[in-house]
């Protein structure tokens, strides 16, 4: 397994947002993270590379453990752990920067590679997300001239340059159509080839689609997490069918 | 835009395929047996059934999964269900092909009360009618599928004349009567064959065109607009 969260708990301040939480996820396999609002899925998601760290007054209990190294241990190498395992937001947020600059700015920050390999790089990735023969005589403008869903797909690629292994998705898909939304889920089904990715949503449809694996929190709890095909046609908690099947939530 | 779905519905069609070639394998054979008075022939397509079963199971859930997992629309929600009920019809097939194996065995044991002349001609159509109906499926052709209903008049007129055949011999020599019987039935389950091959291409016409042909609904509905 890629990641191994045990007996996970999740304060802020004294509402305990996440309760003993234990769960397994697979390598190369979308985890698709469901449940009504409020429920910890977005809270859970950041406990995956430390971004709630960034939250006054929260306290974290128990282990996540990736590869074999437990990220919540005192001394754990946070820029190391959020370049390994990146993130993608609701709404896409490129840097007002080149679209060049935006998917070369954590090159340059962590790895520092030569300029020629830099360029490898950039168009690897910006080929990963199906960008590049869009974009390749554009490189030097503007970011925030591209449409939602390609700055998404810059946002995606901007991660890959760095050679992550696990990617967070916090809703990818909320701020665009439904056009874009099903490139977005084709680019994820592709993606999951060559990484581990896990994807809170709050739309089930798309998580049934997208995901090999389905979780189900409700206040603060897993409820119930396994097999997409089994969870969506023969779940063995009524409370994930009752939300589901839109009898609650 | 290329989906992985239809990575998917293609698995799902071409398991149906394969079910439906095994299915009218069994109907040919299983009327081989009765006019090669082949009982070991018989015996085999009553053991493969199982095999038929288990594919109807499995092209169940996995047509139930793909509906639940992709919530599929219009032509692909049609593709679906009909593959559904084509499913059922081709297990209520190898049903038929397993009865008329059952009354071969039967037959088999006396002597042929006489040659069979409409029988071969009827299991022949009907085996064809079933190879169509999947051809127009896998290609989604509603004019062939159209050819088939109209075969199924003919069936049914070639059941008629076989058990009028059957009813005067049975009249004029009692003693064949357990055969005739038994050859009356074998006729019924060949015609059963020809309506489920029927109602196959009705869904092929309801797949391409979205149009309900069954029960000449369309004809029903039009003339109740007109009163």
């Amino acid at each position: 397994m890629k990641i191994k969260v045990e007996n996970l708990d999740f304060y802020y301040g004294d509402f305990r947002a996440l309760k003993e939480i234990s769960l397994a996820i697979q390598p190369n396999r979308v985890t698709a993270i469901i449940g009504p609002s409020g429920c910890g899925k977005s809270t859970f998601l950041r406990c995956l590379n430390r971004m709630n760290d960034l939250i006054e007054g929260v306290k974290i209990q128990g282990r996540i453990v990736i590869d074999g190294q437990d990220i919540l241990r005192s001394g754990a190498d946070l820029i190391h752990l959020r370049k390994k395992v990146g993130m993608v937001f609701q709404r896409p947020n490129p840097f007002p920067l080149s679209i060049f600059e935006n998917v070369a700015f954590g090159l340059k920050l962590h790895d520092r590679p030569p300029s020629n390999q830099i360029e490898e790089i950039i168009e690897r990735s910006l080929k990963a997300v199906n960008l590049w023969d869009e974009l390749k005589d554009l490189l030097e403008e503007s970011a925030l001239r591209l449409s939602l869903e390609q700055q998404q797909r810059l946002c995606i690629a901007r991660l890959l340059a760095v050679s992550p292994e696990v990617l967070l998705m916090d809703e990818p898909c909320s701020a665009l159509d439904p056009v874009a939304t099903l490139r977005i889920e084709e680019l994820i089904h592709e993606m999951k080839r060559n990484y581990t990715i896990v994807i809170v949503t709050h739309n089930m449809q798309q998580a049934a689609r997208i995901s090999d694996e389905t979780a189900y929190f409700y206040l603060g709890e897993l409820v119930e997490f396994g097999a997409t095909e089994q969870l969506f046609t023969k779940p063995s908690k009524k409370e994930t069918e009752d939300y589901i099947t839109g009898r609650f939530g | 835009m290329k989906r992985h779905f239809d990575d998917e519905l293609k698995k799902l069609k071409d398991k149906l395929f394969r079910m439906g070639l095994q299915a009218e394998t069994a109907v040919a054979k299983a009327s081989e047996a009765l006019f090669e008075r082949d009982s070991k022939k018989a015996e085999e397509i009553i053991k493969g059934d199982q095999e038929i079963n288990l594919c109807e199971i499995e092209i169940d859930e996995l047509g139930h999964e793909l509906i639940a997992l992709y919530q599929p629309t219009a032509v692909d929600l049609r593709f679906i269900t009909m593959v559904l009920k084509i499913n059922s019809d081709l297990e209520r097939v190898g049903d038929q092909a397993v009865n008329i194996a059952e009354k071969a065995i039967e037959i088999n044991q006396e002597p042929p009360m006489k040659p069979y002349v409409d029988l071969p001609k009827c299991a022949e159509t009907v085996r064809t009618m079933v190879r169509e109906a999947l051809d127009a499926f896998m290609k989604r052709d509603p004019v062939k599928a159209r050819e088939i209903l109209e075969k199924d008049d003919v069936i049914d007129g070639i059941n008629d004349k076989v058990y009028k055949d059957l009813q005067k011999l049975m009249m004029e020599k009692p003693e064949s009567v357990r055969q005739g019987v038994a050859l009356i039935m074998v006729s019924h389950n060949l015609e059963r064959v020809a309506d489920l091959a029927t109602n196959i291409a009705e869904d092929v016409i309801y797949l391409s065109r979205g149009i309900d042909v069954r029960h000449h609904i369309r004809e029903r509905r039009e003339k109740e607009e007109k009163v």
